[in-house]
């Protein structure tokens, strides 16, 4: 009785757990990407030569740039489609709600609130990405740049002179962009405050993703929500610290 | 001293009362003067019932059968809970020793799409019949009787099909999922079979049409709450949505028969 029979969807993505499935695995992708971009980050502790040097690898190598930017954006637009999807479902598989509220004994705010952290989190996205990527917000930081002379890398905010330097000479001053970035208060605000919601929705996507992609049965549900904890402490401790250590001028110009 | 020790309880029930499927319900507020904790939680409605039948009212209907735990019929959401406060346990077992003196209980249908109230607190389960179905037939052997012990199963999976056939398909896990998801109770029926060398012919077919029967009733999906089985009254484990997601993925992915 392997045929299924006719009138049931059974196609992968039409079927509830089949969406589920993509949310889980494009979750993998982001948790390793968002894991990956922390720890490239940390480097703004070693100086602006380690930090400027790095930028400036990641952008001198586009093919690596590109495949990160396509497959991390897809994962993105995949997982927020399928989170869509299963929500308009579940919405709609309970019309009426109790009259009474529910008392629930087991779940968290974390995960019952994963739509609202994950809409902080994709206008999150777009904010940075037009704040340190595009440089429409904080332009005047975005168009920094740094200059060789000798061997070493100077700073040089003038206009003139940088367009009388070759390309290969000049490099961007990402290191400049994320300090002044962050002593502006309510930048670093907005970025600690969607940190904090990211730590939330990881806590409980992680743990999460793993049970939809059959890790969690008996012990193995225990394990799942550590590695979730951990992944989740990580990425917040990690990504506010950046804000934080300017505001307290531990990182500095 | 025998029967009953304890005073007789005081109480306000709350119930949601519901002409028929298309009317809109709401709740309606009773008082009951003289309920013994010995009574079970459907003597008590009994009692109300009995009550509302001599004052010309029109009793309010809930469903019931066995009135010892197996049947599932026993349907309704106590102060919010399935099957009210105690872990493990059914409607028709519940005794209102569970309860104090002035308490208020507030009493409605499981709230789901696929299960559309009747009446008052009775819904219709078909949905739940219908994913059964869908699971087919098992193929067993129907000739001469078997030599006992011909099919030998392993200690660990004949205790893990059989915790997973403890479900008695009351739907409590759909009503405690926050998306009215029914993977505990899909979960629970694909993972007994699965655990047996008797469920592994139409294995794979089988995790197909039930979850896409589900899918057809209009159930929502797990989001991993985790509510379902704390609310499940055979203490169904969380395992079975976990089993149900490793079996559609062996059948959909990996493409196994
Ligand atoms: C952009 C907006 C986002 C929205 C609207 C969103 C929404 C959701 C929703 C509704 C769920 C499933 C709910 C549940 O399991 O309880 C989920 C799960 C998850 N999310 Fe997000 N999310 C977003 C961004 C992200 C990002 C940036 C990451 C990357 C770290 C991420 C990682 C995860 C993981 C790992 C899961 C678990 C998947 C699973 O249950 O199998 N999400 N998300
Ligand atoms: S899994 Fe538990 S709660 Fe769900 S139908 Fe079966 S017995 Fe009832
Ligand atoms: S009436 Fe049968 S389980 Fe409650």
């Amino acid at each position: 009785m392997s045929e299924s029979s006719p009138g049931r969807p059974h196609s992968l993505l039409g079927s509830s757990i089949g969406l589920k499935f993509v949310m889980g695995a494009t979750g993998v992708v982001l948790v390793g990407f968002i894991l990956a971009h922390m720890a490239g980050n940390l480097q703004i502790y070693l100086g602006s030569d380690v930090f400027n040097h790095y930028a400036q690898t990641l952008k001198g190598t586009p093919p690596l740039l590109w495949t990160v930017r396509i497959v991390v954006l897809s994962a993105v637009l995949l997982h927020i489609a399928s989170a869509w999807r299963l929500t308009q479902k579940n919405w709609a598989a309970r019309p009426q709600p109790y009259a009474s509220p529910r008392r629930y004994d087991r779940t968290s705010y974390a995960a019952l609130f994963m739509r609202g952290s994950g809409l902080v989190i994709l206008a999150f996205i777009i904010f940075h990405l037009l704040h340190f990527t595009i440089g429409t917000i904080q332009h005047e930081h975005f168009v920094l740049h740094e200059v060789l002379r000798g061997d070493v890398w100077v700073r040089e905010e003038n206009v003139k002179i940088l367009a009388s330097v070759p390309e290969h000479m000049q490099r961007h001053d990402a290191y400049s962009m994320f300090v002044r970035g962050f002593q502006n208060p309510i930048i670093a605000g907005s970025y600690i405050l969607a940190n904090l919601l990211l730590g939330r929705h990881l806590s409980h996507g992680v743990a999460s993703g793993f049970a939809t992609l059959g890790y969690s049965k008996g012990g193995q549900r225990q394990v799942a929500e550590r590695i979730g904890t951990t992944i989740a402490t990580l990425v917040t401790l990690g990504n506010i610290s950046f804000p934080i250590a300017v505001l307290a001028g531990v990182v500095h110009l | 001293m025998s029967g009953s020790s304890a005073a007789t309880m005081k109480l306000t029930l709350r119930i949601w009362r519901q002409k028929d499927g298309k009317a809109a319900g709401k709740l309606e507020t009773y008082k009951l003067d003289a309920v013994s904790p010995d009574m079970s939680f459907l003597e008590m409605l009994d009692v109300l019932n009995e009550q509302l039948t001599k004052s010309g009212g029109d009793p309010v209907s809930f469903d019931h059968d066995c009135r010892e735990g197996i049947c599932g019929a026993c349907s309704m959401v106590i102060n919010g809970r399935p099957h009210g406060p105690r872990k493990a346990t059914t409607t028709c077992q519940l005794h209102m020793r569970s309860f104090k003196d002035g308490d208020t209980i507030t009493i409605e249908p499981w709230r789901a799409a696929p299960f559309p109230v009747i009446k008052d607190l009775s819904v219709s389960r078909s949905s739940f019949d219908r994913i059964i179905a869908a699971g087919g037939f098992v193929s067993i052997n129907t000739g001469s009787t078997v030599d006992g012990n011909a099919t030998p199963i392993g200690k660990t999976d004949a205790d893990e099909a059989m915790d997973y056939a403890q479900c008695i398909g009351c739907g409590a896990c759909v009503a405690a999922c926050p998306n009215a998801a029914a993977m505990l109770f899909t979960g629970a029926k694909v993972a007994h079979l699965v655990k047996l060398p008797q469920g592994q012919v139409e294995r794979s077919g089988r995790v197909r049409n039930m979850v896409a029967q589900m899918d057809l009733e209009g159930f929502g999906s797990c989001t991993n709450h985790g509510e379902c089985s704390e609310a499940c009254p055979k203490e169904i484990p969380f395992d079975a949505i976990v089993m149900l997601n490793r079996e559609y993925m062996r059948a959909t992915v990996a493409g196994k028969e």
